[in-house]
């Protein structure tokens, strides 16, 4: 009667013989970059996802909320009016599927030195490990500030209280440095491997959390190192780098893959019809304002290709129908032509870009600018807006004020345009210091509720769940203000 | 010599023409023939003729009783003597000799039948029959021949039923066609003065008198609280009244002719305690049954046995073929089900065949059904009308320049629902002689939905059989096998078909002036749900062949070895093809794709059981032991592939895989486990006035950690039958009156999945690499085993009075309950930041249910064949479910709905799935008022929904969340009725519950200002200015003020009371139609519904068959239809 019993698990692997080939290691790193694709989105093929365009865009003055009506998706509204609750789902999402990734990072990390494999390849797989563990805490840190810091998946108990901020940062440096170290060249992947993390992928991060720590000279020194190694280029038709023909782009540093492939299993990018019109089977969010589209210099060709409107024709020839926008413009970079369409679905399965050169030459110019390298910063600067023109004459000429405070000005505006709906105004703003006094003269200026309720030195993070300050007893204390 | 004998005897001499030696029998069973055929006294006392057997040989009923009774008792020590005409004593002559000795010494009652059990001792006896004081026994031979026909309620002819002359013994028994002949003697029984008592178990005496007549017809009424019932209680049979667990029992008679297409939809209201609500409207849709309570936030569903086979689906059995149900509420009950029965168990058993005429049932009924009640909703104009207030009030300008102009628009409730037909055919047949009896059935059912696009069919068959192979072998078999067939549409939630068809824009035409599927080039939220019913081809079939065979092998007087071999087989398999289309911008598919999904399902069960039965003197034995083993496997396929032509929309011939050109997916799991189990009972009475059971069962599965593998259920119960003592037994309106109590532990083995115990990798965690890009696979563990899992329990005590009294025309029972569930399975929510996603199982929570259930009937019980006859019967159910316990202190589970988000909590000190949200207070009429309150918005505006800050702390946050609403009912309560006059019968029942809430999801998308038809309500209640209104909020599309948040705005009172059936029926003559019987009746179903809900249906189960916490929450449910259905009975 034994068999009756002793039923070993059916069509399922266990755990403890999960890690034992290159194959279970290539595996095991594979699921570590799944968590990336459900950004955007709260309940995808992958789950949760941290809801970026909810948290950076919707947050910002760039952004209006959108989608069905105003009660569609209630925590993206409440976090608009700055009125979150601590049980706030994009919150929610955002510390679960963050966490759930560097659970995978940390199992990578654990085990995959056991493995008897090709010493490189192992190297490779657990630098690719920290980049993501890095690139997860990079994510909470903004969003939470201080939060747990778990670096290993075999902890048994879990009773710890919130990490501080610093010492997040300095683990997330010494991730992201150690990745550099080891992490081959985008250039010298196998083209099987693209859209792996790569050493230029490392050393902007490592830039940006530089950036976010305030810390401008070494902000400059590592997006420096991006800049002159030779591996990017900005693309020469700037929508185009946001459509699939461009997701080989040289300009993609990191960048987060999709493929509508129902295949394997549908692995295509939710965000496309999130952000779509619903006259077009799309549900209408992420709605771009009449203040982001004003603050494009007369005749950028930017703005047409970052947002457009009713009756405007698009790249298939379409003449648009933006639906019920609640501001009148959608989101151009996500938008999908018709020749694009994979199975009928709006899900063409587009990359989401989240670091690009275009990015590193504005930040570094931000750097150089706080630095005093002033001719550097002014380089960059003008690299990108030469490429805005993209041929067209007589608009966004070169910037040469040399006046350190109005050339930030001029970097802010350019970064705001240039990576417009891009998922990092709203952390831009909290990173510069000015959040409160753009979000409440926005509320102010269109008479809306929208960023009024936004309240200096609470509003900067946002709320840890209430559930897990609940599952651990108290040990995982509240943001002040939630 | 009296006509019957020698049929009966010509008859028997047939079906066995050779009769051996090795037929021995009871004496004395063959006395008690003796006295029933030759219908004379024949007194004996129980000791004496105990453990006596003799050759039935010898027996010849066309010679003389007094011949027969020398051949019998020839090899015996006993001998008879004549005490008078008509009465005969049995005699041992050892005992003789030591009696009269010892003198008369008391004689043993209880072991022999109702005419010695209140005699004296032989002696006495005999000298009171001497002395004519034993009864009237002389006799003066001036016979009347009365003559008649003996039948039951549906014509035929009752075999063996006794018929006495009243205040004599003298008696007759009808014939096999149910004939007798009887002759009354005039001296003593003037024939203008005679009475007639006919009696048989299982129906109704009753008393007719003579005046006069020669024929005399009677028709026997099923007598349905028969006390003496025997019930099966779970590997074995108990009599009804000695039951000292807490059992709620259903004949097939008050089930019958209800359009029901599952046995569960009959059950509603019938007994109580056991809540019974169907999920959906849907034909063939699932039922939620509790049994006194939800104890566990796991599987809570009870556990089916039919005929013995644990775990069918009750989804395949068919109401007609069932002869009863127990439902084996208290954990002392149930507890020979051990693990498997902390829910409670539903025992039902199928019809079996009777010895006798072969007799062929045949059942017919057609029915109509059409929807209850149209949800109210605003029309064209008025839609328009809202849209517009609600784009002003954001800011934005409006889109119709001209709402009047609309006019009413599509009435889309009128276009999706439709009047549909409902069949029911069935034919049954039994039979068989004393020593093989079959039942056969076949039936088919078809339910078109009142949803246009959604049926239902089913056809199915029956055979159980059962043979006498010789008086140590029994064996038989139970048969079942069907096939479903469903045609579904979406429900449940607010984009479902049943979702949009409410929700939709009353501007959109049905169909363009074209003929093309109608839409709104202005209003881009809604379709087009006729549309969407067109192109929606969901498709399931279910064959499942399952039950049982078994042998009984009867090696000794009283023992019993029992060995059953019960099976399910079957399989599901779902088709759901999405044909290409293109209705409007925004409402197309472009490229057609199929799903095909197969789960099959194997499971057998094996039982051995070996009971003793064994009286000593008082004391009565019932003792059963025994081994189950059980396993079952589970296996799922899915195969996905898109691009099938184009014409597959068209033509069904063109929906198969392999026309696929793109996109191709399969997937597959499996699972298995399995339980074995030692189980063990004592049925002990003394004088069958105290009872107690002790049962024990001990169950291993292999869903349990390797380190506590086996549960141990332990549960006794004791009983005391008050109307058996001195003092009661003279009371005449007491017939029964028993005090029951007990407490027993029981298992829930499907708390858990089959492989918690262990660590599992998730396969298929999947990303994109390359260019070209490709899904490359990974694989994460995302789960943590628990090896030390042990087995949830429930524990229950359980007092209860049964009552029968005033002739057995009351029946009263009280039941009082706690029952607490402990080592509650739970998947505690681990903190977020461990990245475990799939919580561990931990044995953590504790919830317990307390409650009162009471039952009162009245039954007339009127002998007169075709007089007035009536009976009622409610019963009422208070039940009370708290949480507590969770282990993680400060742990909710939390039930999430999509838009509104969080809606029920399950944490400690509230019941289980308790509604969560903000409590509200009126709405803000003026500024000052907002001024005045909490912070609640930037946004809040005159006419928005007031939050309650119960914290005080001037701002309405997330700690302002509170316990809204119960979605349990205090009570449930049902009523049955039923009368009859000559040849029609009425019939009637009530069904309800009590305080229980519903959270009225669909109002997010209906009373939000989401672009969507808004319900009358909002028309006729929102807020327009200071003070317009306090309950409906103003429409506004930004809600700035989140006014749909979970907030008590959501929160409707669910009670209801339903008249759920009412039929009347006419039975016509044999004068009419020359058939064994027949019958027309005509019934309503779901006829009128009392509630204060506004939605479609308080009746909401759960609509999320995995999540048992997603209870009372209406996402738009499919609305039960009313059922107006004509049938006939026909018997022949």
């Amino acid at each position: 009667c034994k068999s009756v019993l002793d039923k070993e698990p059916l069509a399922q692997i266990s755990a403890s013989s999960a890690y034992i080939t290159a194959d279970d290691a290539r595996r095991a790193v594979t699921a570590t970059y799944t968590p990336l694709a459900g950004n955007n989105w709260c309940c995808t093929y992958v789950g949760t996802g941290y809801m970026h365009w909810v948290l950076a865009n919707v947050a910002s003055d760039d952004t209006e909320k959108g989608g069905e009506s105003g009660s569609d998706q209630l925590y993206a509204q409440q976090i608009s009016l700055f009125n979150i609750q601590s049980d706030n789902d994009a919150a929610r999402f955002a510390w679960s599927t963050e966490y759930i990734g560097i659970r995978r990072a940390n199992l990578v990390l654990d085990n995959v030195p056991n493995i008897q494999m090709d010493a490189a390849l192992k190297n490779q797989y657990l630098a690719e490990a920290k980049f993501l563990r890095a690139w997860y805490y990079i994510n909470l840190v903004k969003t939470f500030g201080d939060v747990p810091l778990v670096l290993t998946a075999s902890q048994n108990t879990y009773d710890m209280e919130r990490t501080p901020k610093q010492q997040v940062y300095a683990q997330i440096i010494k991730d992201l440095e150690e990745a550099a170290e080891v992490l081959p060249l985008a250039s010298k992947y196998p083209a099987a491997d693209r859209g792996r993390a790569t050493k230029g992928a490392a050393q902007a991060y490592l830039g940006k959390v530089y950036l976010y720590m305030n810390n401008f000279a070494k902000a400059e020194e590592w997006f420096d190192k991006v800049i002159k190694s030779g591996e990017y280029a900005l693309h020469a038709d700037y929508m185009g780098m946001f459509l699939r023909a461009g997701e080989t782009s040289r300009e993609h540093i990191f960048q987060v893959q999709f493929l509508n492939d129902q295949g394997a299993q549908p692995a295509n990018n939710q965000i496309n019809i999130v952000m779509a019109s619903r006259a077009r089977n799309g549900w209408g969010f992420n709605n771009p304002t009449p203040d982001f589209v004003s603050a494009f210099e007369p005749g950028d060709p930017r703005l047409e290709q970052s947002v457009y409107k009713t009756g405007d024709v698009m790249p298939d020839g379409l003449v648009a129908n933006v639906g019920n926008s609640s501001t009148g413009y959608l989101n151009k970079k996500v938008y999908v032509p018709e020749y694009e369409r994979i199975a009928g679905s709006l899900q063409a399965g587009r990359d989401d870009i989240y670091m690009r050169l275009g990015k590193v030459l504005l930040w570094y110019a931000e750097a150089a600018n706080e630095n005093g390298n002033t001719t550097a910063a002014l380089n960059a600067l003008n690299q990108v807006r030469a490429r805005a023109r993209q041929g067209k004459t007589g608009v966004l000429p070169d910037v040469t004020v040399t006046d350190k405070v109005a050339l930030r000005e001029r970097i802010w505006q350019e970064q705001r345009v240039e990576f417009g709906q891009e998922y990092e105004r709203f952390f831009e703003l909290v990173r510069q210091g000015r959040a409160g006094k753009v979000l409440r003269a926005y509320g102010e200026k269109y008479k809306t509720a929208k960023g009024a309720g936004f309240r200096d030195g609470i509003n900067e993070i946002f709320p840890i769940p209430q559930l897990e300050i609940n599952l651990s007893g108290g040990k995982i204390k509240q943001n002040p203000g939630y | 010599q009296p006509a019957w004998s020698q049929t009966f005897a010509s008859s028997r001499q047939v079906i066995n023409p050779k009769l051996t030696t090795s037929e021995m029998r009871k004496l004395k069973d063959i006395l008690q023939e003796l006295k029933y055929r030759y219908q004379v006294d024949i007194i004996f006392e129980g000791g004496v003729v105990e453990n006596v057997t003799t050759s039935v040989i010898s027996i010849n009923y066309s010679l003389p009783l007094e011949q027969n009774l020398n051949a019998i008792l020839k090899p015996t020590h006993l001998r008879y003597k004549k005490v008078k005409e008509g009465s005969y004593l049995i005699l041992d002559e050892k005992r003789d000799r030591r009696k009269s000795v010892s003198n008369s010494a008391p004689a043993t009652p209880g072991l022999t039948d109702h005419v010695t059990a209140t005699a004296m001792a032989g002696h006495q006896l005999e000298a009171d029959a001497q002395s004519g004081k034993a009864g009237t026994l002389s006799l003066k031979v001036a016979d009347q021949v009365v003559s008649g026909r003996v039948t039951d309620e549906s014509g035929g002819g009752l075999p063996g039923v006794n018929i006495l002359l009243k205040g004599t013994q003298k008696g007759t028994a009808t014939d096999v066609q149910g004939n007798y002949t009887f002759r009354i003697s005039e001296g003593n029984s003037p024939n203008s003065a005679a009475v007639l008592i006919f009696s048989f178990v299982g129906y109704l005496p009753q008393e007719i008198a003579v005046n006069n007549r020669s024929i005399v017809n009677v028709q026997l009424k099923t007598d349905l609280k028969l006390i003496n019932e025997v019930v099966v209680v779970g590997y074995g049979t108990q009599k009804r009244s000695d039951i000292t667990g807490a059992v709620g029992s259903i004949s097939a008679k008050e089930i019958q002719d209800e359009p029901v297409v599952q046995i569960g939809q009959a059950l509603q209201g019938k007994v109580a305690g056991l809540q019974v609500t169907q999920n959906s409207g849907a034909p063939g849709s699932g039922l939620l049954i509790r049994v006194r309570g939800t104890g566990t936030v796991n599987n809570s569903d009870p556990l089916y046995v039919v005929d013995g086979n644990l775990n069918s689906n009750p989804l395949d059995l068919v109401p007609d073929q069932i002869e009863s149900i127990q439902v084996l509420k208290s954990a002392s009950a149930a507890a020979i089900y051990g693990a498997q029965g902390a829910n409670g168990v539903i025992l039902i058993t199928t019809k079996q065949g009777r010895a006798g005429k072969s007799q062929l049932d045949v059942s017919l009924s057609q029915g109509v059904q059409q929807i209850r009640k149209y949800f109210p909703v605003t029309n064209a104009f008025q839609y328009a009308t809202l849209y517009n207030e609600g784009l002003v009030n954001a800011g934005q300008q409006p889109l119709y320049p001209n709402p009047s102009a609309l006019g009413e628009g599509t009435n889309w409730q009128k276009e999706v629902f439709q009047v549909a037909p409902m069949t029911d055919v069935s034919l049954s047949a039994s039979g068989g002689n004393e020593n093989s009896k079959f039942f056969f059935s076949g039936g088919y059912i078809n339910q078109e939905g009142i949803i246009k696009g959604s049926g239902f069919n089913r056809a199915n068959l029956r055979i159980n059989s059962s043979h006498t192979i010789n008086r140590y072998l029994r064996v038989g078999q139970n048969l079942s096998g069907s096939l479903a067939q469903y045609k579904q549409i979406s429900e449940f939630n607010f984009g479902s078909i049943l979702g949009s068809t409410l929700t939709a824009n009353p501007e959109i035409p049905v169909r363009m002036p074209d003929g093309n599927w109608g839409y709104s080039p202005t209003s881009l939220n809604s379709g087009n749900p006729l549309a969407s019913i067109n192109y929606t081809n969901n498709n399931t079939r279910r064959p499942v062949i399952n039950g049982n065979v078994y042998a009984e092998i009867i090696p000794l007087e009283g023992l019993t070895f029992r060995s059953q071999y019960n099976f399910n087989i079957g399989y599901s398999e779902n088709s759901v093809f999405n044909p290409a289309y293109r209705i409007s911008t925004s409402n197309f598919n472009d490229v057609a794709n199929l799903t095909e999904s197969t789960s099959r399902f194997r499971e057998y069960s094996w039982v051995n059981t070996l009971t003793y039965q064994k009286n000593i003197g008082d004391h009565t034995f019932d003792i059963l032991g025994g081994v189950t083993v059980q396993e079952s496997y589970t296996q799922g396929i899915l195969a996905y592939a898109a691009g099938l032509p184009l014409n597959a929309t068209q033509n069904p011939n063109l929906r198969y895989l392999n026309l696929s050109t793109q996109s191709n997916r399969v997937e597959g799991d499996a699972g298995a486990w399995g339980i074995l189990s030692y189980l063990g009972r004592i049925n002990y009475n003394y004088k069958s006035k105290y009872f107690t059971t002790v049962n024990f069962r001990a169950d291993g599965s292999s869903r349990f950690g390797e380190n506590n593998k086996f549960g141990y259920f332990p549960s006794f119960s004791l009983g005391w039958k008050l109307s058996e003592e001195p003092f009661l037994k003279e009371v005449t309106w007491v017939n029964n009156l028993m005090l029951r109590g007990g407490w027993g532990s029981l298992g829930n083995q499907n708390s858990l999945p089959n492989y918690a115990f262990t660590e599992l990798v998730t396969p298929n965690i999947n990303y994109t690499f390359g260019n070209p890009q490709t899904v490359v696979r990974g694989q994460a563990v995302t789960s943590m085993g628990n090896p030390d899992l042990r087995w949830e329990s429930t524990k229950e005590t359980n007092i209860g009075v049964d009552f029968t009294g005033f002739n057995n025309r009351v029946t009263a029972s009280v039941d009082v309950y706690n029952k607490k569930t402990t080592d509650m399975l739970l998947q505690v929510p681990v903190v977020s930041y461990s990245g475990i996603q799939n919580a561990p199982y931990v044995n953590g929570g504790s919830v317990t249910n307390k409650g009162v259930e009471l039952s009162l009937g009245y039954d007339r019980n009127n002998s007169i064949p075709g007089g007035f006859n009536y009976g009622v019967s409610g019963n009422i159910a208070f039940n009370q479910n708290r949480v507590n316990a969770l282990s993680n202190s400060g742990t909710a589970i939390n039930q999430f709905i999509s838009f509104v988000g969080l809606v029920n909590v399950t944490q400690v000190g509230s019941p289980i799935a308790s509604f969560w949200g903000w409590r509200t207070n009126g709405l803000f009429q003026s500024r000052e008022e907002i001024a005045a309150h909490a912070f609640q918005s930037t946004g809040t505006a005159p006419g928005d929904i007031r939050f309650v800050d119960l914290d005080g702390n001037g701002v309405i946050n997330a700690n302002d969340q509170t316990v809204i609403g119960n979605p349990w009912p205090k009570f449930t309560y049902g009523l049955t009725s039923y009368a009859s006059f000559k040849n029609l019968d009425f019939r009637m029942q009530l069904q309800g519950t009590y305080g229980n809430d519903i959270f009225m999801g669909l109002k997010f998308r209906m009373e939000g200002a989401n672009f969507f038809n808004y319900t009358m309500n909002v028309w006729e209640n929102r807020w327009t200015g200071p003070n317009t209104s306090n309950t409906v909020p103003r429409l506004n599309t930004n809600d700035p003020n989140n006014n749909m948040r979970s907030s008590e705005y959501y929160v409707e009172d669910g009670s209801y009371l339903r008249l759920r059936n009412i039929q009347i029926g006419y039975r016509i003559p044999k004068s009419v139609v020359n058939l064994r019987s027949l019958r027309v009746y005509a019934s309503v179903q779901n006829a009128l519904t009392f509630t204060k809900y506004p939605g479609f249906d308080p009746e909401l189960g759960s609509n999320r068959g995995n999540s048992p916490l997603y209870i009372g929450i209406d996402e738009t449910n499919y609305p039960l239809p009313r059922i107006y259905t004509l049938g006939v009975n026909i018997g022949l």
